[in-house]
Parts: C-alpha cells; sequence; structure tokens
C-alpha cells in the first residue's frame, strides 16, 4: 500500500543500504513477504535513519492484521522522525482500531500540524475528542474537515452522530442522510441514520436502515441488532423485537467469550511466571500451553513456549512453536536465533547456521547471535568463518569472558 | 393548561440562590472517611458511604444516620472513625446521639437503607460493609440493637432496600454486592501490574475482579424473634450470575401491584427483576430497555432514582454512570418496557461528570419532579478527570425537558467535592425538599431548600395490614386536571435513604382534589381534598390519623 510512495524518497539513502532496501521491496514485489521483512530489516540496520524501511515493515505486518508489530515499527520510524506522515497518520490508525484514543491524540495532532489540508486527519481527531467527551472540539475539527472535503463521509457520519447525540436533530439529521446516500454500501452510514431515527421515534425508516445496515456487513455487530431491537420495539413488533435482542445477546456473548479468553490467557502466562521463578519448568509449559490455545495467533506466546521446551530440551515442540512465532511475526531476530538454538541442540548444524545467520542480519548487534553461529560453524569444520563470527561476538561483547574463551579456544584454519 | 402553570412559577423558579449548605451551622463536622484522601490504591476506597434522613424517634423530624468506611491503614487506638445518627434538634440543628444510640460501629461501612421490620412503628436499619454488613432494630427508646443474621457472610455490600415482596406484610430486604474483594491479590498502581485509565496506573477494577452476588432476604419473624432467611437462589435474585451491584432501587415497573427490583450495575448489565408474585423474580433488563445505554452498551452504572417525570402515571427510571458517558433517562412505555430519552430530555449535554447519587426531587414544588445528582471522580490524583465535581440540578420543565439551573441554585449546588451518597428529605418541615450529600473524606453537605416556589402538601402513610413503613405504596394525588404520583420506597439514590414521606408539589394550588393510596397487597384507600401547607399522616384502613401545619 506504501511501497510505491517509498521508492519516490530513497535518494538520500546510503548507496549500499539503498540496494538492501530495493531487494526488500523486490521481495516484497514477488510476493515473498518473509523474506521481505527481513530484507526491510537489514536496510534499517544498515542504515539507521532509514524510516522507509520500518514503515515497510509495518506496512507488511498491518498487512497480515498484526498490529502489534507494524505499530512497533511504525513508532520506530517515529523515532527516526517524529513529523513523518506516513508514520504518524498509520499509527494513529492502529491505535484509533485499539480503542487507545488517547495515544492517538498526540500523533493525530502532530500530524494535523504536518499537514493541515487533510480532510481525514481532522476527521480522526475529531473522532478521538468525540470518544473523550470533548463535544466542542470534535465538532470543530469535524467542521474544518468538511470544509476542506465537503462530501467526506467520515466527517459527515462523525458530526452528524456527534450532533444528533446532543440533541440537535435539526444539524444532524442532513449530514446523516448524506453520509448514508455518498457511501450506500458502507454499513455505518445506514446504522447511524437509523440510530438517529430511533431516537427521533421514526421507527419505520429506522428498521429500514438498520436492516439495510445488517444486510451490508453490520450482521457482526451487536449494536446494529440492538438499535434494530428498539426498532422493532417502536413499531410494536413483540416477535421480531425479541429476535433482533437474541441476535444482540449472541453476538455480545462472543465478544465477551473471546475478551475473556484474552484475560484467562494473560493470567496463565502470570502462572506460568511463578513457576518459572521457582525454577518448575514442566507446570510453568503447561500453563503457556493453555495460553497457547486461547490465543494461537500470539508470537510472544509461541516464543516463550518455544524458549521453555528448549531449556527442557524439548526440540521437537521448542522447534514447532518457535517456527510458528516467525511465520506470524518473520523479522524479530530473537525467535530466528532460538530456532537457530533449537537446532544446534538437536545436531542440525546446516538449519542452526542458517537461522543464526538470519538473527545476525535482522540484528547485527547482538553477540550472542554472533557467538552461537561461531560455535556452530566450528562443529562443521568452518574453521575460518567461526573465528570470524567469535571475533564479531567479542568485539561487540568485549566484556563477556565466554565469547573470549570460544574464540582464544577455536581451532585455527 | 401546562404552560401557564409553569409560567406562573417562572419567576420563582429562576431567583437563586436557594440551596444553601447548612451542614457545619448544624452541627454536621464530622469527617467522613473512605480511603486515602490523595491516592486511591483498591477500588474499595473510592465507593465513598450513604447517607440517610429518617425519623428514627417519630418526633416528626427528620433525623440523619451517615456510614463511614475506613483506611487501609487503619486508625491507632480509639480514633477509627464511627458511623454516626444525628438527632434533629428541631431548629435546624442537630445532636451526635451515636453512641448513646449504639450505632457509633467503625468498619468498612458502605450504605444505608431503612424500613421498620418488625412493624413496631419504629425505623430500623441495615448497614452495608466491606465485611460483615449489619441489621440494627430500633428498640423505640433512643437506642438499636444488632439483629443480623447469623448467616450473614462476609461480602461487600453497597446499595440495599426494604421491600415486601411477597405481600405478606413483612419487610424483606435486597442487597447488592458488588466484588468479590481481595486486597492481597488485587494489584496496587504503584505495582508491578498496575491498571491504566487514559494512559495513567490507577487501582484496578472492577473490571477483572471476581463480581459479587446480590442478595434477597426473606423476613420470617416471628412472636417478636428478628429473623431473616437467604432465599437468594430460591427466588432468582442468583440467577443472572455474579455482578458489579451498586445501588438498588424497588419499583412496580409494570404496575401489577408487586415490587419489582432494580439494581444498577458497573461495567456490566444493570439488572431488573420483574415480580411474578409467587415468591420469585425474573431478571427482565435486556427485554424492558434499562440494562444498557441506547447504543447497548455496558455502563458503569452508579446511582438510580423513580418517579413519574412526565406525569403518566407511571415510575421513570434515571441512572448515573462513570465520566465520558452521559446518564440514563428511561421512559416509561406502559407495556413493560422502557425508552432512553437522555438526549432529548437534556441529560446528555455534560460527559465530565462521573455520577453517584441521583434523586427525583421537586425542589420547586411546580408538580414535576426535578432531578439532582452529585458526582465526584474516582481517581484523585489523575491529571485527566476531575476529582472534585459540582453537583447538578436539573429543572423539569413540564414537556419532558429538563435544563441545568445549577448556577442559579446556589453556590451550594455549584460546590466542588467529591461526593456520593445522597438523600431527600424535609428536614424543617417547611414543605420544601432539602438535600443531604456524603462526600469523600469531608463533612456531609447539607442543603436546605428556600425557594418560594410553589405550594406543597406531604404525606406519611403508615401500613397495618401493610408492612408499617408502607414501602411499596403509591400515591395518586389529583390536582387540578393532573395526577401526580409516587412510591414510598427503602434505599435508592446511591447507597441511601430518602425520607419515607411523599412531597407533592402543587404549584399554585392550595389543595389537592383527591388522593388515592394503592397499599401494597392492592387496597385502595380514597380520601377528598386536602389543603396544601400541612404534613398529613395517612393510616391503612383508617384515613388521615393526624395534620401538622408546615413550619414557617
Amino acid at each position: 500500500m506504501i511501497v510505491p510512495l517509498l521508492i519516490a524518497i530513497l535518494s538520500q539513502t546510503p548507496a549500499e543500504c539503498g540496494k538492501t532496501f530495493q531487494a526488500g521491496l523486490a521481495d516484497y514485489q514477488r510476493k515473498n513477504f518473509n523474506q521481505a521483512l527481513i530484507t526491510f530489516r537489514e536496510a534499517a540496520q544498515c542504515d539507521p535513519k532509514l524510516v522507509q524501511a520500518h514503515l515497510a515493515i509495518a506496512n507488511i505486518y498491518a498487512e497480515r492484521g498484526n498490529g502489534g508489530e507494524a505499530l512497533a515499527a511504525l513508532l520506530h520510524a517515529l523515532q527516526i522522525d517524529s513529523r513523518n506522515a506516513l508514520a504518524l497518520r498509520a499509527a494513529s490508525a492502529l491505535y484509533l482500531n485499539s480503542g487507545l484514543h488517547n495515544k492517538a491524540l498526540p500523533l493525530l495532532e502532530t500530524l494535523v500540524a504536518v499537514t493541515p489540508n487533510a480532510a481525514d486527519v481532522h476527521a480522526d481527531l475529531a473522532a478521538v475528542h468525540a470518544a473523550s467527551g470533548d463535544r466542542r472540539n470534535a465538532e470543530k475539527e469535524f467542521r474544518r474537515a468538511l470544509d476542506l472535503q465537503p462530501g467526506y463521509f467520515a466527517a459527515l457520519a462523525g458530526l452528524g452522530n456527534l450532533l444528533a447525540r446532543g440533541g440537535d436533530d435539526a444539524g444532524a439529521m442532513p449530514l446523516l442522510r448524506k453520509a448514508a446516500e455518498l457511501q450506500p454500501q458502507a454499513y455505518e452510514g445506514h446504522f447511524l441514520l437509523g440510530s438517529a431515527l430511533n431516537r427521533l421515534g421514526q421507527f419505520q425508516e429506522a428498521q429500514s436502515e438498520l436492516e439495510q445496515a445488517s444486510k451490508l456487513g453490520g450482521d457482526g455487530e451487536p449494536q446494529v441488532f440492538y438499535q434494530l431491537a428498539r426498532a422493532w420495539g417502536g413499531l410494536g413488533k413483540a416477535a421480531e423485537r425479541k429476535a433482533a435482542l437474541a441476535q444482540f445477546s449472541e453476538l455480545t456473548k462472543k465478544e465477551k467469550d473471546n475478551a475473556e479468553l484474552g484475560r484467562r490467557a494473560a493470567a496463565w502466562v502470570d502462572e506460568a511466571r511463578t513457576f518459572l521463578q521457582d525454577g518448575e519448568l514442566t507446570k510453568a509449559a503447561e500453563k503457556l500451553e493453555l495460553a497457547r490455545e486461547a490465543k494461537p495467533g500470539d508470537a510472544t506466546l509461541l516464543f516463550r513456549l518455544a524458549g521453555l521446551h528448549f531449556d527442557l530440551h524439548h526440540y521437537g515442540l521448542a522447534r514447532e512453536y518457535v517456527q510458528a512465532a516467525i511465520s506470524i511475526s518473520p523479522s524479530t531476530w530473537l525467535y530466528h536465533y532460538l530456532l537457530g538454538l533449537v537446532e544446534k541442540g538437536s545436531s542440525r548444524l546446516d538449519d542452526a547456521r542458517a537461522s543464526l545467520e538470519t538473527a545476525a542480519k535482522l540484528q547485527p548487534t547482538e553477540a550472542p547471535v554472533f557467538n552461537a553461529l561461531g560455535e556452530v560453524l566450528t562443529a562443521q569444520g568452518q574453521r575460518a568463518a567461526a573465528i570470524a563470527a567469535f571475533e564479531r561476538a567479542v568485539k561487540l561483547a568485549p566484556n563477556d569472558p565466554s565469547f573470549r574463551e570460544n574464540l582464544d579456544a577455536a581451532p585455527k584454519p | 393548561m401546562k404552560a401557564a402553570f409553569l409560567l406562573a412559577l417562572a419567576a420563582s423558579a429562576a431567583s437563586g440562590p436557594y440551596f444553601v449548605d447548612e451542614a457545619v451551622k448544624a452541627g454536621l463536622k464530622d469527617i467522613f472517611v473512605c480511603g486515602d484522601e490523595h491516592q486511591k490504591n483498591y477500588i474499595v476506597e473510592t465507593l465513598g458511604t450513604g447517607v440517610a434522613f429518617l425519623d428514627f424517634d417519630n418526633d416528626g423530624l427528620l433525623d440523619i444516620f451517615a456510614v463511614t468506611a475506613s483506611k487501609l491503614e487503619g486508625f491507632a487506638g480509639d480514633a477509627a472513625p464511627v458511623n454516626h445518627l444525628y438527632r434533629n434538634k428541631g431548629d435546624r440543628t442537630f445532636e451526635d446521639v451515636s453512641k448513646k444510640a449504639g450505632l457509633d460501629r467503625a468498619g468498612w461501612g458502605q450504605g444505608v437503607c431503612a424500613g421498620d421490620i418488625d412493624n413496631d412503628g419504629f425505623v430500623d436499619l441495615y448497614v452495608t460493609y466491606w465485611g460483615n454488613d449489619v441489621m440494627y432494630r430500633n428498640r423505640g427508646d433512643g437506642t438499636f440493637e444488632d439483629v443480623t443474621p447469623p448467616n450473614i457472610g462476609n461480602r461487600w455490600g453497597t446499595g440495599c432496600a426494604f421491600l415486601d415482596y411477597d405481600h405478606d406484610g413483612r419487610l424483606d430486604l435486597i442487597v447488592a454486592n458488588y466484588v468479590d474483594f481481595d486486597l492481597r491479590s488485587t494489584p496496587r498502581p504503584d505495582g508491578p501490574k498496575p491498571c491504566q485509565w487514559k494512559s495513567e496506573k490507577v487501582m484496578c477494577g472492577p473490571q477483572g475482579l471476581k463480581p459479587g452476588l446480590n442478595r434477597l432476604w426473606h423476613n420470617d419473624s416471628a412472636s417478636g424473634q428478628i429473623r431473616f432467611t437467604d432465599v437468594s437462589k430460591a427466588a432468582g435474585i442468583e440467577k443472572p450470575g455474579p455482578h458489579y451491584g451498586l445501588s438498588v432501587t424497588t419499583f412496580d415497573y409494570d404496575r401489577d401491584g408487586w415490587s419489582d427490583i432494580y439494581v444498577a450495575v458497573d461495567s456490566q448489565a444493570s439488572l431488573l427483576y420483574r415480580n411474578r408474585h409467587d415468591g420469585t423474580f425474573e431478571e427482565t433488563a435486556l427485554e424492558t430497555g434499562v440494562a444498557l445505554s441506547e447504543d447497548g452498551r455496558e455502563q458503569a452504572g452508579m446511582g438510580t432514582a423513580v418517579a413519574d417525570y412526565d406525569g403518566d402515571g407511571w415510575p421513570d427510571l434515571v441512572k448515573t454512570n462513570f465520566v465520558d458517558d452521559v446518564p440514563n433517562l428511561y421512559r416509561n412505555n406502559r407495556d413493560g418496557t422502557f425508552s432512553e430519552t437522555t438526549v432529548h430530555s437534556g441529560l446528555a449535554r455534560s460527559s465530565q461528570f462521573l455520577g453517584w447519587g441521583v434523586g427525583f426531587v421537586d425542589y420547586d414544588n411546580d408538580g414535576w419532579p426535578d432531578i439532582f445528582m452529585v458526582n465526584g471522580h474516582v481517581y484523585p490524583g489523575v491529571q485527566t478527570g476531575e476529582y472534585r465535581q459540582r453537583r447538578i440540578l436539573y429543572r423539569n420543565s413540564g414537556e419532558g425537558k429538563f435544563a441545568d439551573v445549577s448556577t442559579d441554585a446556589g453556590p451550594a449546588v455549584m460546590e466542588r467535592t467529591s461526593a456520593r451518597g445522597l438523600a431527600i428529605g424535609d428536614y424543617d418541615n417547611d414543605g420544601r425538599p432539602d438535600l443531604l450529600i456524603s462526600n469523600m473524606n469531608e463533612h456531609l453537605s447539607l442543603l436546605h431548600n428556600s425557594l418560594a416556589g410553589g405550594k406543597s402538601l406531604t404525606l406519611k402513610l403508615i401500613g397495618r395490614k401493610s408492612n408499617r413503613s408502607a414501602i411499596g405504596a403509591v400515591a395518586r394525588v389529583t390536582v387540578g386536571k393532573r395526577v401526580v404520583t409516587s412510591e414510598v420506597r427503602s434505599g435508592s439514590t446511591f447507597m441511601s435513604q430518602s425520607d419515607f414521606r411523599l412531597q407533592f408539589g402543587l404549584g399554585r394550588q392550595t389543595q389537592a382534589d383527591a388522593v388515592e393510596i394503592q397499599w401494597p397487597g392492592g387496597a385502595l384507600q380514597r380520601l377528598g381534598m386536602l389543603s396544601a401547607g400541612q404534613i398529613v399522616t395517612i393510616e391503612e384502613g383508617k384515613g388521615v390519623t393526624a395534620r401538622v401545619a408546615y413550619t414557617k
């Protein structure tokens, strides 16, 4: 999505790092996303000021739905360039999607200063103000967005909803109707219009708008059915009202169950941590396994489980979990490092070397990675390469005696 | 008719200030404690405490009972704060009779509700605690005895209310329980796993903590022996499962003659228990439309109050909520459901208040119940919210709209405290409702009402076949072409108890043309004209047994 924008601004990047970045783009265009992530990370290591590499990483993670990793990359980009509009825009969107309005607010305020004529930014800022109860500023920003782009859907719908909630029906209804007309395929417009009509007691039209919202993708949103129940109730249709409430309850229950699962998973992780502190690794692994079942897509959990099984010398399980973590988050050097250690532990030296080399590419400043790589290369009889790896480890961590010992003990070529 | 009625009052309604805080002058100087003043490490430090207007000695003057909590670090020696009973001396001052009455108990008190549990004509008390709740029987000689059921259990009681849910003439008891709270396992803001609110470290809860279970106690007292039996399970009270229950309000929302129960719930859907007339209840809040916000969102329900605000004869409901939200005004649709009218009533204009005690109070005696709310944040240290907030007085226009008239009402209403409990009652018997407020770690506020509004009539109902407190009795007063309806209730607002007497604003009318009482159990009693300006005692089956003119 944002990659084409990045290509244009690579001229200031050192040639070698630029080449690496271009290679990442090529990987991306070939849809080899895992490799692209690794290459972009390499480029970022090559040129610490290369914001575009972090943006590209964020872009891939965002496309995969991995908001946590995307956000981490964007925040990294903002550390390099705090006024980078792309990063500000994407990071604030991620915060907004997670309901973290407080975190989004300063980013949006900066973004408004950077891009004062962007209607969507004013609309987003307005939405944050509205969510925190600051109606005055919300209205101001929505109106600014509409000044800049009179047909901007989010601003029309947002301002309409804001006015409707404040009891200003005369101001709200034209905006909400216009929003629903402008984007007839967006369920949100019909939903907000239907809700406002309910408030006005215009239940027949409300019911029609809400049915439309449900058909257009709102059927996963409990609130659509709650409003529909209100409309049916207003129309005196008890059976239909009951059915809509039942649907609302079912969807709400699903949401709650998911949230509860998340809470339980967090509790299991805490319990596992306690077991770990007490040295009860097997019990800790059992708790982490429960947490993993609850949150199967959580790479951090998979990594922790893998680490535990590695410590328990369960290399098969450790490999399975860390590979799963890598498939979710391929640009995390730590996962590749652990996989390297697992493969080394199970004497799969070629695989160990490949993983450790990837880890070293992603994070060229971690001494333990080079030390482990040196050990694998030694076992493979690659004496010169092993010494080079040990030397790198010692250079990165000159005060660590074990790295020095390994270097001193390494067979000379 | 309505417009003329209101226009006639407009001049007086706008001539503030008319609420003045007389607490200190009245001798109410004790500080009511709830945790640390500046830092709340645990949710138990945030709820504050309840207050009550009640006439414990039957001298016709409202006395005050106020609950205190404590501090987690405790107090040295006998310095621990205690609950206070203040006797009304009849000159707008009070004397502390807590010790003499046997009510000077320390502990982590929370709420209070009142009712005559043994029908001896003296009002008894129930005090909720984080710990063991306490039931007090009023001996009638100015002292109270502890008659707590032995199996009361160690819980975190919050709101409570007496009601006669099975029409046996004895008052039963509903108690909300908030959190099954364990101090040891709850994270602190300064600990390794703090909770956050708007990115600031705050105390944890209620979400993430184990919710409590509401309890229903059936009054099995006989032969002077007080006995209450826990019937929560059999009566269906437990069926919705654990909830973060706070305030309790009883009312007959479907006008079938049987008391129903509403529990405002924090961070979950609120509960409405419909009385099935067979000793059991069915939870109907979602179907009825009073469980959630008008968007279908769970809210942080705090205080509740009931009145017929639109004059259609059916009880409506108001509920306060957390900050960044608005209160709910639920209008009774007269078909067993409610519609939320918060926005169009004018109550959705401010979302910066964290509301607690709320009451319908016809402060100007125009015959339309107005709304009074007290507010205050739960996090004293945060940058993103005001811990001390002003109160709000909303005037009912009579046409479904409420206007914030707090500024006009006076500095006592605009004063910023972190308020919690609220009780309404006419403590000087001048025919104007006054307001009693508990504030976090401060003394009480006693807002005396001096507004020269409309005329009023006060009814004191005494049950004979029904419970003596007449809780659940509904009075309908005809004023010209209007019928004003009100119900006697225990508990309500926020963990507090208001005056049992029913005060009816008559506007410019000098009399109520007719009065009808529907006693619990369904018996109807009709009385003729009653003049304004007096407190009239009506006994079930007998009629008017006493009349006392208002004080000047």
